[in-house]
């Protein structure tokens, strides 16, 4: 199951790649999925070796275009025997994945990588610039 | 303002932060051609014709191109070079095959050329370990050098001070002279005696004014008893004839001065309204410590070369500006409405 905000996205088998169209309004995001449904009888063990079970991975976010990339891991999985394991992106037990973020994203995306990598001290004036910049794109030319 | 000028340029070709931060960190560097429309709209034409028939194979194209060219660049109207006639023509894959013959002929002298000059040759000298070392006060030009010097000359698009007491020099010295010429038809008031014992080549292209450069048309003007590998593929015009067919459909519709003549008035505007130095190469206007962001640091980077950026000008490219002037208009009348 995939949720924006409490909103529900997606229920269903865990598909390759999911595409979703939405307007999000709120500044503050919670982006949740969560693995429900798995059975003990889904994991088979033989001789202390899992030969089968049932997981999935997650490899990749794009939100309004930007990959987060590396800043999926800033995340957390709160799997449903209430431990939390920060930065897994591994959806073996039930449990939800929860990944905080701000909207509109590409200023989280720049503000949090700078906080994290020190290297991008001009990133608030380059984003205004371009938000600038777009808006008068639209305004001379709209699509 | 220019920074808010980049930015709309770029994010109007990149919609991408990342990519547009990029574009907007470089948009005033380089020296690519101007999207002249007229010009680009007659290159659209030339390429809906039959280039296998005009092109290709077509020798003749070759030495159409290498005189037609001459007397093109001898009908500039606001600048003039003296002394090309007692040269010989060579086509020239744009001006580097120039710069190449040149080095090799005088491999064994030591390099030299000014502060700003173009950064092909240094990347070149120093990748092959050649020596080579900027004309300073404190290392000037000797005998057993060889010089390579830009007309308009890169770092400023203006003719470098003293030009004519340097090749008096070069000639007394006997040091061989590489005139680069590749700025001369986007540039007016462009004044210099070529005819000199020491030039030994002045190499010219239509890559800096008409967006061509991927096609690497130009000429070479050498001594006559210089008869290099260069001079022996012109001499049985083993050579792009489709380039030369190409260069020869646009020299013969639009003037040596057409670049220079089209955006002047464009370049003043630009550079009052953004308080810059007009450079005598219309392309190129001169910025002081505020500009420093768009010199010519990143092409060092792009050459791998470790030089200090700082000792060059702020040499700005306007190109941009001139290929998205709706957007300079814009920013200059809202500018003007707010004061």
């Amino acid at each position: 199951m995939i949720r924006m905000n409490d909103q529900e996205l997606y229920r269903g088998v865990a598909p390759a790649d999911f595409l979703n169209e939405f307007e999000q309004l709120e500044s503050d995001c919670v982006l949740v999925i969560e693995h429900v449904d798995k059975q003990p009888s889904d994991t088979i063990v033989n001789n202390g070796i899992i030969i089968r079970d049932r997981s999935f991975e997650l490899d990749q976010i794009i939100i309004d275009g930007y990959d987060l990339e590396e800043l999926k891991w800033a995340s957390e999985f709160r799997a449903q025997d209430s431990a939390v394991y920060a930065s897994c992106l591994f959806f073996g037990p039930n449990g939800e994945f929860v990944l905080n973020f701000s909207n509109p994203v590409l200023p989280w995306i720049l503000k949090t990588r700078h906080e994290k990598n020190n290297n991008d001290p001009h990133w608030e004036e380059d984003y205004n610039y371009y938000q600038q910049a777009c808006k008068i794109l639209q305004q001379i030319s709209p699509q | 303002m220019h920074k808010k000028l980049a930015w709309l340029i770029s994010a109007r070709e990149h919609s991408d932060f990342y990519n547009c931060r990029d574009q907007a960190g470089l948009l005033f560097q380089g020296s690519r051609a101007v999207q002249d429309p007229a010009v680009v709209d007659h290159i659209k034409e030339i390429f809906s014709q039959d280039l296998r028939t005009l092109g290709l194979n077509q020798r003749s194209n070759l030495s159409m191109f290498k005189e037609t060219m001459h007397q093109w660049i001898a009908q500039h109207r606001s600048s003039q070079l003296q002394g090309l006639d007692q040269y010989r023509i060579d086509f020239a894959s744009g001006t580097t095959q120039s710069f190449d013959s040149f080095y090799y002929r005088h491999r064994q002298r030591r390099m030299r050329c000014f502060v700003g000059e173009y950064f092909y040759h240094l990347k070149t000298w120093t990748s092959n370990n050649t020596p080579w070392s900027f004309v300073t006060e404190h290392d000037p030009l000797v005998p057993g050098d060889a010089l390579v010097v830009s007309l308009p000359f890169c770092d400023t698009g203006t003719v470098l001070p003293d030009l004519d007491k340097i090749l008096d020099l070069c000639d007394s010295a006997g040091i061989p002279v590489l005139i680069d010429a590749c700025y001369y038809p986007i540039s007016g008031n462009i004044f210099a005696d070529l005819a000199h014992d020491c030039v030994d080549t002045v190499a010219f292209s239509l890559s800096k004014a008409f967006p061509v450069a991927n096609l690497r048309i130009g000429i070479r003007y050498t001594k006559p008893n210089i008869f290099d590998g260069q001079a022996l593929h012109d001499s049985i015009n083993y050579n792009n004839t489709l380039g030369a067919y190409i260069g020869l459909e646009l020299i013969k519709k639009f003037s040596c001065d057409y670049i220079y003549n089209t955006y002047k008035d464009r370049q003043q505007e630009v550079c009052e309204f953004f308080d810059l130095e007009p450079s005598n190469s219309v392309l190129f206007a001169i910025g002081d410590q505020r500009w420093k962001q768009y010199n010519r640091a990143n092409l060092l980077d792009a050459y791998q070369l470790t030089l200090d950026a700082d000792q060059f000008k702020n040499r700005i490219s306007l190109v941009s500006i001139f290929d998205n002037w709706d957007l300079f208009e814009f920013v200059k009348y809202e500018t003007t409405t707010k004061i």
